[in-house]
């Protein structure tokens, strides 16, 4: 019985490579099987084969991707487009996991404090003079801030501030700053929200023209 | 090429950060391009002081690793147009992440843009201490005329003298009290001047401006109304080599019925 299945479908071709089955003797049998595909279709004229390897529930590491990739690359009229699997690794899972989270914060930041935050950022409490929160997301602010707060860290321009940011010294998203000083700090009131535009600056609009 | 002072007292509370604020403005204000350095790791004030904390986005512990250059990370004081910047202190790294070597190249590298490096000196005698005063060429050593400062400022005179500084340590007495002096409870400042043994710069009264003004990001200096605000003024031009007398009594008398009915103070 062969460890590889070979599909059709219209999105091109499908190898199926068996999870159960060993990894180096079913990788000798895939390379075969595509050759044998190549051997058949050597006109130019042809259009290139793509096709799509699936690994099921084996997960395949970077160096074996690497190495079934390079292998397609002496073979122009096949097109290797990617390769799945219906696994992922614990450390991917927590990544995904921690982007998409929302963080509920209270209590006093004091001044000389750092915290850190996975994705969204909920903040009920104090921000005290010198110190700083900072999320991967966006930060929704409810309670008194007067420090620094960063969304978006380090390179998310796609993160927002919501919330009353009068009082705050600095806003941060991703890698842009903006100091609030007595000169414009009657734009970041409540009812505001802080984003990066166009220009690559910080901006503040009604909360009413925000849009995900 | 300036030169560096650093202000320092060992005992705190005494009005280092106060005094470095205030001395630097005026001699800005003067035309001397001043750059004020914080090295009070972990527990800074200066900028705050200053009013400046919101505009601080690099400090001096990223330019000591390398993060950034000094010249990024430098805050301008926009109230004295180019002449006055500051260079923070870090609030959140602790203080053994300088060292001597790092604070000697950050101020001489300073030294060739500015006339006055001034050093805002952590309390006590120890590590952070230590790295502030190596690299100094002069010291301003400030004390109050209470016996725990002056015993001190002395500890610390005793140190700076065995370093050699180019510049030799200047004496400030701050937080004079006019009726304490009235009443002949206080230290007689000549008797900390003879204690102490090195030269008197100036005196600086007691005042709840001084305080209001920090409060507000201010400083004391420029407010006309203020005693303490002429003696820091005096205390930078005499820096500048002015010869401007030292008036003990100053404004420490009431005016009684005569001298008002004469105009005399």
């Amino acid at each position: 019985m062969s460890d590889i299945i070979l599909k059709g479908d219209k999105r091109g071709f499908s190898v199926i490579v068996d999870a159960k089955a060993n990894y180096v003797d079913a990788f000798k049998e895939l390379k075969e099987l595509i050759m044998q595909q190549n051997i058949k279709s050597t006109n130019e004229n042809d259009d290139v084969i793509k096709f799509t390897i699936k690994t099921g529930n084996r997960l395949l590491t970077d160096e074996q991707k690497e190495a079934i990739r390079d292998f397609f690359e002496d073979y122009p009229q096949l097109k290797l487009m990617d390769i799945e699997s219906d696994v992922e690794s614990k450390t991917r899972v927590q990544e995904i996991l921690d982007a998409n989270r929302t963080t509920v914060e209270s209590g006093i930041v004091r001044s000389g404090q750092k915290l850190d935050y996975q994705g969204d950022l909920i903040f009920l409490g104090t921000l005290h003079r010198d110190a700083q929160i900072r999320a991967t997301g966006s930060i929704y602010i409810l309670g008194e801030v007067d420090g620094i707060v960063q969304a978006g860290y380090p390179n998310n321009t796609e993160a927002v501030i919501f919330g009353n940011l009068e009082n705050v010294d600095q806003l941060r998203i991703a890698d842009v700053i903006e100091i609030v000083t007595d000169d414009n700090k009657a734009d970041f009131q409540t009812g505001k929200y802080a984003y990066i535009d166009d220009l690559h600056s910080i901006s503040v609009d009604d909360l009413k023209n925000y849009k995900r | 090429m300036g030169i560096s002072i650093v202000v320092t007292s060992g005992k705190g509370g005494v009005g280092k950060t106060t005094t470095t604020a205030n001395v630097s403005s005026v001699l800005a204000s003067l035309g001397k391009k001043v750059c004020m350095v914080d090295l009070d790791i972990g527990l800074r004030n200066l900028d705050a002081v200053m009013g400046l904390t919101n505009r601080i986005v690099y400090d001096i512990v990223d330019v000591a690793q390398h993060r950034v250059v000094v010249s990024q990370a430098l805050v301008r004081d926009p109230r004295f147009e180019d002449n006055l910047y500051l260079l923070a202190a870090s609030q959140f790294a602790d203080k053994y992440v300088l060292d001597k070597e790092s604070v000697g190249n950050i101020v001489n590298e300073l030294k060739q843009r500015f006339d006055f490096v001034m050093i805002d000196c952590p309390a006590g005698i120890e590590y952070g201490f230590q790295n502030a005063v190596s690299i100094a060429d002069g010291a301003l050593v400030v004390t109050n005329p209470e016996v725990a400062s002056v015993s001190d400022a002395d500890r610390v005179v005793g140190i700076l003298e065995n370093m050699n500084m180019p510049i030799t340590p200047h004496l400030i007495i701050n937080r004079i009290r006019k009726n304490m002096i009235n009443e002949g409870t206080s230290m007689r400042i000549d008797d900390i001047v003879n204690h102490l043994g090195i030269p008197l710069l100036g005196i600086v009264i007691d005042e709840d401006k001084v305080i209001a003004a920090s409060n507000s990001g201010q400083t004391v200096a420029f407010d006309p109304q203020s005693d303490a605000g002429h003696s820091y003024q005096n205390i930078a031009r005499r820096m500048l080599g002015q010869n401007i007398p030292l008036n003990l009594s100053s404004g420490t008398k009431k005016v009684g019925f005569w001298g008002r009915v004469f105009g005399r103070k």
